[in-house]
């Protein structure tokens, strides 16, 4: 059953398709992510839902009513913009407490209301400041506890977390993840973060040019990207030519056995290999190559190995009590032959 | 040795406008001061010596004090008027599109490069026994003989409005610039009607601008002179005009220039009691 549904919705500005035929279908207390880079069509699909665009085609269907000629006012959704917007001249209290004004709610109950919003987001001691007077991640807070308060049909986050910097970002995704759990309202996020993307959401829709190219669970777009843009945008990826053939992998001279992974024989296929799941070893390596270049960042390090199928970029947790791997040295590489995706040359057009 | 040359330097640089200023300004108006203290003799001129008189006079007589009366009201009614023309046609003008923006934004400031005296001639041209206003009313049957603004308090006000409104739109505008358009989605997000939008969103953000541009308004208006002497002429005296007659028809100097002293520092108080009601009362809104 679903809650939302966007109906092959498209958007044309003059000549320039933004969104191209998109559909989504959207259950109740579900958290849905548009990801894609700039330009894509997903902040112009998140306008449409709030009411902000009209869309040139298609439909939008929110809990079973047609609401695409309604305006943005009637439509009942709560909206994060991305520099926040909160009122100036109105103290936090204020801020959060006018959508209930604009709905009459008696000024007792919703100062109470408000100040229950502003507690979920661990913001009651700030109830008499003016906006000016928060920092940026205090700010993002009030603005999502005056999107709450209303209890909004739809809560349309708009790049929420991008103007935090990296730490908080980091803190404010879990608290994000954990408030809309408690609330439960249905909420839809555009970003263009990936990993933002993977952490909060329970469906991630990758745009591109318009269209949606996957929608899956964050794992499954990760381990299963469906087109070469969702594997290079989501992580970072090793991807190669080869060909099938009796069961082997041929990749240039190399002939690789892929065993288990039984794929008919074809020419002209393009593998991707995420860099976690390459390991190094010592005995029957799958590749060989040399270690170019190597960067330690804390957790893990990141080589750069060139090989004979092109550089490969491998990730090596920091596990291992030594100090990994060095420059110039020569190392054979091994993975398991079932984190080898095939992917599709043509993305699939219609999800 | 340096620090002492670095001091300095400043204050050289800046020596010949200081010297401009001092001469061109200050001098001028401490000689004003100076003669609104001499006394006045129709037989013998200006007297030396102090007193104060003059002031006695300004402040006693019945007929300065309407004039006073005239001027402020006058001021605060064209910084009124100008504050309900002014802010929708900024607003309307920051929500233009393109060309059109740049268009109107012109034609709005295009009258500042126009002389005062020849803007308040056009009005004159209207506001006339034969003027256009006067043939129209009378052709539409609205008035049986002819009508004229000239020499009333009606026909001063519109000349200033027009002369004034667009120090107001500018102060809006600025104001306007500073203020971020998605709060109004928000707002509207948040239930309101693009009417609530204006008046809770909209208005209190650009209120500093509305004040400050009244300000200007209000100063240049109880300050104006060409305008009054032309539309209002001798009937309808406001102080400038006032200070003008005395001292080139009367040939009472210093009268003319208490008058001129009263004025400027009525104006001073008024001005800095305002600017600071504004800014403690509007503290919020501006960026800390």
């Amino acid at each position: 059953m679903s809650y939302l549904k966007l109906n092959n919705i498209s958007k044309h500005f003059d000549d320039f398709v933004a969104v191209d035929h998109v559909s989504l279908s959207v259950t109740k207390g579900e958290f849905i992510s548009l990801l894609g880079p700039s330009g894509c069509g997903k902040t112009t699909t998140l306008q449409m839902i709030a009411g902000f665009l009209e869309p040139t085609a298609g439909s939008i269907v929110l809990d079973g009513k047609d609401i695409t000629l309604l305006k943005p006012n009637e439509r009942g959704l709560g909206i994060v913009f991305q520099k926040y917007a909160l009122f100036p001249h109105m103290t936090v209290l204020e801020n959060v407490a006018f959508g209930l004004e604009m709905r009459k709610v008696k000024k007792t109950e919703r100062l109470q209301r408000a100040r229950e919003a502003l507690e979920l987001v661990h913001l009651g001691q700030f109830i008499e400041r003016y906006p000016r007077q928060l920092s940026g991640g205090q700010q993002q807070r009030v603005a999502l506890a005056r999107a709450l308060v209303i209890d909004p049909h739809l809560l349309l986050l708009d790049e929420p977390l991008s103007n935090l910097d990296a730490k908080l970002r980091e803190d404010m995704q879990l608290e994000l993840h954990e408030i809309q759990r408690r609330v439960g309202t249905t909420t839809i996020m555009v970003t263009h973060d990936q990993s933002e993307a993977l952490a909060v959401s329970d469906r991630v829709a990758v745009l591109q040019k318009g269209r949606i190219e996957q929608i899956d669970k964050p794992f499954d777009v990760y381990e299963y990207p469906k087109s070469d843009f969702v594997s290079s945008f989501l992580g970072k990826t090793n991807a190669f030519e080869g060909s099938i053939n009796q069961g082997h992998l041929q990749v240039g001279s190399q002939r690789l056995p892929i065993g288990e992974l039984n794929l008919a024989d074809s020419t002209a296929s393009r593998f991707a290999l995420r860099p976690e799941k390459i390991r190094f070893c010592n005995d029957a390596p799958k590749l060989k190559g040399k270690v170019i270049n190597r960067i330690f960042l804390g957790s893990q390090w990141i080589y750069e190995v060139e090989t004979e199928l092109g550089e490969f970029l491998i990730y090596e947790a920091n596990n291992t009590h030594r100090e990994g791997t060095a420059e110039g040295q020569i190392v054979g590489l091994t993975w398991n032959n079932e984190d080898l995706r095939l992917i599709q040359q043509e993305p699939c057009r219609h999800v | 040795m340096s620090d002492k040359k670095n001091n300095r330097t400043p204050w050289l640089l800046s020596s010949p406008a200081l010297l401009a200023y001092t001469l061109l300004l200050v001098v001028p108006m401490l000689m004003t001061l100076v003669l609104s203290f001499r006394s006045f003799q129709p037989m013998l001129g200006i007297q030396d010596g102090f007193v104060l008189s003059n002031y006695a006079e300004i402040f006693t007589d019945v007929y300065f004090q309407e004039i006073f009366l005239r001027t402020f009201v006058m001021s605060m009614l064209t910084a009124l008027f100008c504050a309900l023309l002014g802010v929708p046609e900024a607003y309307i003008l920051n929500r233009m599109r393109a060309p059109w923006k740049g268009i109107f934004l012109l034609m709005t400031l295009g009258p500042l490069l126009i002389s005062v005296v020849v803007r308040t001639l056009g009005w004159a041209v209207l506001f006339g026994r034969e003027g256009v206003i006067s043939e129209v009313a009378q052709f539409l049957g609205l008035s049986d003989g002819p009508v004229t603004l000239m020499y009333t308090q009606t026909g001063v006000l519109i000349a200033l409005v027009h002369v004034l409104v667009p120090f107001m739109v500018l102060s809006v505008w600025a104001s306007l610039q500073r203020l971020d358009p998605e709060t109004e989605r928000a707002a509207i997000s948040l239930g309101a009607s693009q009417f609530t939008v204006m008046r809770r969103v909209v208005l209190p953000q650009i209120i500093p601008g509305i004040l400050s541009g009244s300000v200007i308004v209000f100063a240049l208006a109880a300050t104006a002179f060409a305008t009054p002497s032309m539309i209002g002429g001798r009937s309808l005296k406001v102080v400038a005009t006032t200070a003008y007659d005395e001292f080139l028809h009367s040939l009472n100097w210093p009268l003319g220039a208490s008058l001129a002293i009263v004025l400027l520092l009525l104006n001073v108080v008024i001005i800095t009691g305002y600017n600071r009601f504004i800014e403690r009362k509007y503290a919020q809104v501006f960026e800390s």
